[in-house]
């Protein structure tokens, strides 16, 4: 195969020295050379091995398109997830979960335009919602299809499944692990209950695994330490590395667009998966996604499983498992 | 800040173990209390053991040999030198020297002084000398130590920082000291011995022994290993090493023999095997490593009957290979404790039969020892609960030298988990252990070997059995790689084995992944030759190499990449994943690509190929051949839709 490999490289370079190039049209190759430089040789190999190039230049052609449909999980016969990660936008967001719900679930991560670093980050929920939907039909023409969403994704999650819904796909499910509200960001009593009491449960966690009293409150001292500095300057510092800095710039417009977005109606199923029941008075306002679906349905993980953490190991299972639950088929 | 700490409140009921657990895993376990004589020092017992048996052979180096007898006055000579030069009670010696019939005698002539000794490799670099010498000046109100050392290794001591004996040039004036015993000057609370230990700072901290503690240890050891017999003990390992402690003075107390067997130069680790081709010794105490180097030598005819293991987590397939590689019965004995706790706190007698898990237990408290698993809350943990391993008893130490607030940090006083209401004094291990349903004791490596990969909670020790389990692989080590700080990624795990053939990764990856869950399974793994060993013969993690391309995969496995394209974005991952090399069907992910570096990766790409590479075109094509030939079939596209520069006619066919 090694050997086969380096022969087709080599023959492509041999056709572009020669200015020779080939493009797909439908089921045909063709072919554009300047008169003469397409050898009977070079013909011959070309038409030998026209249907292994044909499918390289379509296989070119195809990674070039859906470049927000990221996949990993492309097997199975379960209906498809196409899942919307949090405000940062990274797909790795759902790599466990994928894992544990198995090979038989296709599992697509949704990259918003702005995470590259290259294309500029949308600041509408309306705007991303409709980047993905185009792309999830140039994907998959048809449904069904189901729709997850991660924290700060839920509400773009949710108007994504609107948006296929209205164009009369079958969504069977929209899935929101840990969802924010967008009214979390549009209070600012709210903002601060759940950005302090999020804060202090971190810190929490993480002075119980100090071993004594005296390390404790180093760690406490050291986080006090690290919100003056935080208080001091207003803001969080400037990256200078392009590659931090897109990424914080894509943070901010999503931000922007949380906040904007209000959920309107929507009569699909809808299913809320919370890490654990004291979620509900977290600030993150679970239950007011009933104002937008009042048969929300809603699952809890076990306690001790934390929002910022439900997706990872080894609180993944739990969350799987209680996906399983939610959307087990009758002949399951 | 010595705090007591609520292990359990008077009156109150233990919420994380029933009362018939604590009777049995707090109260029962811990009944220990034996007799022995702590009104004596381990010179009091040595001049009983030469009043006993005068003529008896007590070390042999080579051809050369001394009796109890010769022992006795050579280190009565010793010590009458030192005393002369102002070493005495509340002085500290440091015993700077190679393996010799010698350096016993400096030991026990600084002991019968009522001096302390601190035992130093003779392999120790300069600078980490000139720290333990300034540290013990600096706990001694500024007066200099004395350094006993020899006349090849005295170049290393610097002369402002220590008063330096030289044992073979001042031998003339040791010999013309009387060599009849006079009254010992050492008492039962003072300090026998300092060990200096690396410390997580990296500065040695130096653990301090007193000689009650240390006839606990060797008076309880000598009941359990030698059991009234004499046997020949080889004198091989680091005299810094508090392992070495066993061999040192067991024999002394019971009337064995000690035989000194020196390293060469360069290959100190292999003086293990020099012991077991000598043949001439009984009973040897080694650490796992070292015993695995033993497993591959022939012992159809060796005399060893006895061997000690301490030190490191002790695994289950190496105890049994050593039973069966041995023709007659043997006992092997796993030893749990750190230095803290003199030598050793517990002890566990392999049984071929009985002991199935990875590891062998290790066992019980020795006499006069208290073991306690502690939750995060310091209170007794339950069954099938990780906890971290406090010790408590006459073995204890009696703190750092010189650095109270460590002291503080680790030895702690608490209320006696037994009786709710007494207090304690506890040592805090760092090691992790838990109770199994039977009530054994499952060690469970140190509590810094638990690390956070993929946000899981990871215990490398089990990884480590796991592997172990694997028919071809003899040895391993697993060790967290942790991400560049540019990088970002995640950490990665890599495992190290020593094996007799190249295994595949797809092989281990298969056998780890029957027991363990997909976080707990290695991203890298790396074939060794042998493992390397620290100078107390631990492996030495620090010095395990980095995974690269060549070394994370069989020669087979590996397949240098061929086309332009592939060169170059294997240039480009290699400098991006900091691996040296990699290969054609090597993944991405699989070397640590991870969520930041993904987005560098492309950004990298899309420069370095002029494509318009996408984050979905690595996840779907994550291997180097499958990604260039993505990367070729993009340039190729856009080489075919581009304006042609060449002038002339041209033509257009279908193919």
């Amino acid at each position: 195969m090694s050997a086969q490999l380096i022969q087709f490289s080599e023959l492509l370079a041999a056709l572009a020295v020669r200015d020779i190039r080939l493009w797909v049209e439908g089921d045909r190759l063709r072919c554009n050379a300047p008169a003469g430089a397409l050898t009977s040789e070079l013909r011959d190999q070309l038409q030998d091995r026209k249907s292994e190039i044909i499918a390289f230049l379509n296989r070119a052609t195809a990674a070039t398109r859906q470049p927000a449909i990221i996949p990993l999980q492309s097997g199975g016969t379960r209906p498809p997830i196409y899942a919307v990660p949090g405000h940062v936008g990274a797909p790795f967001t759902f790599s466990d979960l994928s894992k544990h719900l198995g090979g038989d679930q296709p599992f697509y991560a949704l990259q918003p335009t702005g995470y590259d670093g290259q294309s500029e980050p949308m600041d509408r929920v309306e705007d991303i919602a409709e980047y993905f939907a185009r792309q999830i039909v140039e994907h998959q023409p048809s449904g069904p299809y189901i729709i997850a969403g991660y924290c700060s994704g839920a509400p773009t999650a949710f108007e994504l499944a609107k948006i296929l819904g209205h164009r009369g796909a079958e969504v069977p499910c929209i899935a929101l692990f840990g969802p924010l509200h967008p009214t979390t960001y549009q209070e600012l009593p709210r903002l601060l209950y759940f950005s302090a009491r999020n804060r202090r449960e971190a810190i929490q966690r993480e002075m119980a695994k100090r071993p004594t009293f005296g390390a404790r409150l180093q760690y406490f001292g050291s986080r006090l330490q690290g919100l003056v500095t935080l208080v001091r300057k207003g803001k969080e510092p400037i990256a200078t590395d392009p590659v931090l800095a897109s990424r914080a710039r894509l943070k901010s417009t999503a931000i922007t667009a949380f906040r904007q977005y209000v959920p309107g109606p929507y009569s699909g199923r809808v299913c809320i998966f919370l890490p654990n029941k004291a979620w509900l008075r977290s600030g993150a306002g679970p239950r007011r996604w009933l104002r937008a679906v009042p048969h929300a349905e809603f699952f809890f993980g076990p306690e001790g499983c934390h929002a910022d953490s439900m997706l990872e190991e080894p609180d993944v299972s739990a969350i799987a498992a209680l996906y399983r639950q939610a959307t087990r088929e009758p002949t399951d | 800040m010595n705090e007591v700490l609520p292990i359990v409140e008077e009156g109150v009921a233990l919420p994380l173990l029933n009362r018939a657990d604590h009777q049995a895993l707090v109260v029962a376990y811990n009944a220990t209390a034996a007799s022995y004589p702590s009104d004596r020092t381990i010179i009091d017992l040595f001049r009983d053991r030469v009043t006993h048996s005068p003529d008896a052979e007590a070390i042999r180096f080579g051809d050369v040999m001394l009796t109890y007898r010769q022992l006795d006055g050579r280190s009565n000579q010793m010590a009458a030198h030192l005393s002369a030069l102002g070493v005495g009670p509340g002085r500290i010696a440091v015993v700077f020297m190679e393996h010799s019939i010698e350096v016993v005698v400096a030991i026990l002539g600084v002991l019968k002084s009522g001096a302390a000794y601190v035992p130093v490799d003779a392999a120790t670099p300069k600078g980490r000398i000139a720290t333990i010498l300034t540290d013990i000046s600096d706990g001694t109100d500024g007066r200099s130590p004395v350094v006993i050392t020899q006349a090849r290794l005295e170049s290393v001591i610097s002369p402002d920082l220590a008063e330096i004996v030289v044992l073979d040039a001042d031998f003339a004036s040791i010999v013309s000291q009387p060599d009849s015993a006079r009254p010992s000057a050492a008492t039962p609370d003072a300090t026998a011995y300092i060990i200096f230990t690396s410390g997580s700072t990296g500065t040695p901290k130096g653990v301090e022994i007193a000689h009650r503690s240390l006839v606990n240890y060797i008076w309880w050891a000598a009941q359990v290993y030698s059991s009234g017999e004499r046997l020949a003990w080889p004198l091989f390992s680091s005299l810094a090493f508090d392992l070495t402690v066993t061999t040192l003075f067991t024999p002394l107390i019971t009337g064995g023999r000690i035989v000194v067997y020196l390293g060469d130069p360069g290959v100190q680790s292999m003086v293990v095997l020099k012991v077991i081709d000598d043949n001439a010794v009984d009973i040897m105490k080694l650490t796992p490593a070292h015993l695995a180097m033993v497993r591959d030598r022939n012992l159809e005819t060796t005399r060893l009957r006895k061997f000690i293991v301490g030190g490191e987590d002790f695994k289950t397939e190496l105890a049994r290979d050593i039973t069966k590689a041995i023709p007659h019965p043997v006992e092997i004995y796993n030893e749990y404790g750190p230095t803290e706790a003199t030598v050793g706190c517990m002890i566990h007698r392999f049984d071929i039969e009985r002991d199935q898990a990875g590891s062998v237990p290790i066992g019980v408290p020795a006499a006069n020892a208290g073991i306690y698993v502690l939750s995060e809350e310091y209170q007794p943990t339950g069954p099938g609960i990780i906890g971290e391993m406090f010790i408590a008893g006459d073995g204890l130490a009696r703190g750092y030298f010189n650095r109270p607030d460590l002291t503080d940090d680790r030895f702690r006083t608490a209320i006696d988990p037994r009786d709710g209401f007494t207090k304690l004094r506890l040592y805090k291990t760092g090691d992790l252990a838990r109770w199994s349903r039977e009530g054994r004791l499952e060690f469970l490596g140190r509590a810094d070997h638990q690390v956070k990969v993929g946000g899981a909670r990871v215990e490398l020790g089990e990884i480590e059995a796991r592997l172990l389990k694997h028919p071809q692989v003899q040895e391993c080590a697993v060790a967290v790689i942790e991400p560049s700080a540019a990088g970002g990624g995640m950490a990665r795990l890599a495992a190290y084995y020593v094996s007799p053939d190249a295994l595949t990764v797809a092989d281990l990856r298969a056998h780890l992944a029957e027991e363990l869950s997909e976080s707990m399974i290695p991203t890298h793994y790396v074939r060794l030759e042998r493992m390397p060993l620290t100078a107390n013969g631990k492996v030495d993690r620090s010095s395990l190499p980095e995974p690269t391309a060549e070394n994370i995969r069989s020669a087979q496995e590996f397949t240098a990449p061929a086309t332009e394209t592939e060169k170059t974005l294997a240039a480009l991952w290699c400098d991006l994943l900091k691996v040296k090399s990699i290969g054609r069907r090597d993944n991405f992910f699989e070397l640590g690509g991870e969520s930041l570096l993904v987005v560098r990766a492309v950004a990298r790409m899309r420069k370095v190929f002029g494509v318009d590479v996408q984050i979905r075109n690595l996840f779907e094509r994550p291997t180097l051949s499958e990604l260039a030939e993505v990367i070729d079939g993009m340039r190729w596209v856009a080489h075919s839709e581009a304006a042609s520069a060449s002038e002339g006619p041209r033509e257009e066919i279908e193919l």
